[in-house]
């Protein structure tokens, strides 16, 4: 059994070392280019953007949301905005109203509850815009974000290009739980530009993606079965070989789960959600027609997801069953720690040293470096300053929030797994 | 790093062939006449950073092969160690022995003290120094050999040592106890009974003196059997306290009575 945990630890740093010195290189390879890039204000034409709202029960959040449309910088007779009440029990439906009044630019439909994907699909049917942008509402518009990404468009005057995604920020993190994720956020942006420019992204985040209509139209728009329908629909494109690309400054500012529990539903969503994708589109998985979303991002898609589960599986193996020891040895003791204290001495030697495993620890070290670069890259990409939220998120962010992650995707898998044993 | 190979240009922006034969197999419902990207430029296939993807392989197995060398130089380094260990526990022990001789030869229980001194000195440097490669290396064998012959050493310098104290005590009337453990890596209830003995070692320190056998190395380490015959060893964990053989694990409680039993005068025994 030690044997066996032995290889498969070392399968699991190997491909992870492998993966980020693939980042790695990508990121040192464009990181000119990336300087290069940017985006101007100045559009060539401005075209009708249509930006739907769905809302269900949002009460509270729905004017901040609406309000950031408004304030958008771009010329209100461009702007389609279309509120899709989807059945809210709530009073959602009479701020709306209210706040629609005198802009005509603004459209509220209603419906009984028939969920996001339908309702979006509802509202995509009678969008007049050549692009058209989702903004959930939990979500606030930076008012430049809509001019940068529409000045991406021209510059790179592909009618493939079908998707343009924000870089995503966490809105006002104020607990410990959203300042971690605040830190996630800004190291997704860079690995997201990263994955943009080997055309390897597979999302189009829900929050003010701006899609092209008549693409997203001839493939019969969002899947209403998927329960994540922003990464279904970046797969289907890539499917299709259209193109999906970053603004890397086009900024969405999204709140985060304030607590535990939201925040387990939301990840569990996203990884089922994601699990049944790759599922789907299995046929992408190293296949060469692809390109480097076949070989590369797909193969890291359904490997990240096996390492991560044997990862977990191996540090309950490392680190629970010691504890577990540990505890019983303190029973056994009776707790009386007394004597244990009294001798206590801190015995740091040469031969102490040398007994560390440096076989795998050079690996974890080099996968450690890599990722702390990433991650000082990605507050200088991202325009934000480190250690803007001081030290303590960082506990969290480089002690267990990936075990944590790791531990709710092992659930995933389990769940996902035995739903499909009962459809068989 | 070469430059070249990292530079690798983006031809993404050719939009003069539009034909693509690999969009119909995947997806019959979409128009042919559609312009698609990617596919259409190498004829069917999107671009592949083959280039990066290999170089990533070269520089994961240069830092694969960095990490095997380190932990090689290190090994090495950490059985240099051990030796030295060794040596220096040879001296310590031809010193004890000849401490000892000189106690049988001229009966001059004077030296009694430095004797016992000399003794409980050697025998924690041993349980400091050496413990935790033991353990180490009955969780992976690196290169077995090598930990093998650490194992089988440390088993013998136990048993000299557990051999000169019993001696000792009898000799110098020492208040030590001596404990004989008997061991193996698979045996399930072995931890609760080492365990045990820490605590007890713990808490009456230099006093009770533990001398632990792995029965693993029972193939390779002829004494081990002798040991296993001498004291008819066939349930583990065994425990030999003083003379006297206890199978099966004991009881907090109840080790605390034996040892408290056979030490003459302990303030731990209250």
């Amino acid at each position: 059994m030690n044997n066996f945990i032995n290889i498969l630890l070392w399968v699991v740093y190997v491909i992870s070392l492998y993966f980020s010195v693939f980042l790695f290189l990508v990121y040192v390879d464009k990181k000119n280019k990336f300087r290069e890039e940017e985006s101007s204000l100045v559009l060539p034409t401005e075209p009708i953007i249509t930006v739907i709202v769905p809302a269900y029960n949002e009460e509270e959040t729905i004017i901040k949301t609406l309000e950031s449309i408004y304030n958008l910088d771009y010329p209100k007779s461009k702007l389609e905005v279309i509120v899709v009440n989807d059945g809210s029990k709530d009073k959602t439906e009479e701020q709306v109203i209210n706040y629609i009044k005198n802009k005509p630019y603004f459209k509220l439909i209603s419906h009984l509850n028939i969920g996001k994907a339908a309702s979006l699909n509802k509202a995509i049917s009678l969008a007049k815009g050549l692009f058209f942008a989702c903004l959930d509402a939990d979500s606030v518009v930076d008012p430049l974000t809509l001019r940068r990404m529409l000045s991406l468009y021209y510059r790179e005057n592909d009618p493939d290009l079908a998707v343009i995604t924000p870089a995503m920020k966490i809105y006002q993190p104020k607990n410990i739980i959203q300042k971690v994720q605040w830190i996630e956020y800004l190291v997704i942006i860079l690995i997201a530009r990263i994955s943009s420019h080997l055309d390897s992204l597979y999302v189009a985040p829900g929050p003010f993606s701006i899609y092209k209509t008549n693409i997203i139209k001839k493939l019969g728009g969002f899947d209403e079965k998927n329960i994540t329908e922003d990464q279904e629909i970046a797969y289907r494109l890539q499917k299709h070989h259209y193109r999906i690309k970053q603004c890397f400054n086009a900024y969405v500012y999204t709140t985060a789960p304030k607590k535990i529990k939201p925040f387990y539903r939301q990840r569990r969503r996203w990884y089922l959600g994601s699990i049944s994708c790759i599922s789907k589109y299995r046929q992408l998985i190293a296949n060469r027609r692809y390109g480097d979303f076949g070989m590369m991002q797909m193969v890291k898609n359904v490997l990240g997801y096996l390492l991560a589960v044997t990862g977990i599986i191996a540090a309950i193996y490392i680190f629970l069953i010691p504890l577990i020891r540990h505890l019983k040895n303190l029973w056994i003791i009776d707790l009386n720690i007394i004597p244990y204290i009294k001798n206590f001495e801190i015995n740091i030697t040469w031969l102490g040293f040398l007994t560390a495993d440096f076989r795998k620890g050079t690996i974890i070290i080099f996968i450690f470096l890599i990722g702390l670069y990433l991650f000082y890259q990605a507050h200088r990409n991202a325009n934000e300053r480190m250690l803007k939220l001081g030290f303590i998120p960082l506990i969290p962010y480089f002690g267990f929030y990936y075990l944590l992650k790791g531990i709710i995707l092992l659930l995933s898998v389990l769940e996902f797994a035995r739903s499909r044993k009962l459809k068989w | 790093m070469d430059k070249k190979i990292l530079e690798h240009p983006f031809p993404r922006k050719d939009n003069s062939s539009k034909t693509n034969n690999s969009s119909k197999i995947d997806n019959p419902s979409i128009s042919d006449n559609y312009p698609k990207i990617g596919a259409s430029k190498t004829g069917g296939f999107r671009k592949i950073s083959r280039d990066k993807y290999i170089l990533a392989g070269i520089i994961t197995f240069l830092i694969f092969s960095l990490g095997l060398t380190l932990g090689s130089i290190f090994e090495d380094q950490r059985y240099n160690l051990v030796e030295e260990i060794n040596l220096e526990q040879d001296v310590k022990f031809l010193s004890l022995q000849m401490q000892y001789l000189f106690l049988n030869s001229f009966s001059n229980y004077n030296n009694c003290p430095i004797l016992a001194a000399t003794l409980k000195e050697a025998i924690k440097d041993i349980d400091d120094s050496l413990k935790g490669i033991i353990e180490k290396e009955e969780d992976n064998n690196y290169s077995p050999k090598r930990g093998q012959l650490v194992q089988r050493r440390y088993i013998l310098d136990n048993l000299r040592y557990w051999i000169l104290a019993r001696e000792s005590k009898q000799k110098c009337d020492l208040d030590i106890t001596t404990i004989l453990y008997f061991y193996s890596t698979d045996c399930p209830s072995c931890p609760t009974q080492g365990t045990i003995l820490t605590y007890y070692r713990q808490l009456f320190g230099d006093k009770v003196l533990v001398f632990p056998i792995n029965l693993d190395l029972r193939s390779d380490e002829p004494l081990v059997e002798i040991m296993i015959a001498q004291h008819e060893v066939d349930v583990l964990p065994t425990v030999i306290i003083d003379d006297q053989k206890y199978e099966g694990v004991i009881k907090k409680e109840d080790m605390g009575d034996i040892i408290c039993q056979s030490l003459k005068n302990a303030t731990q025994c209250g």
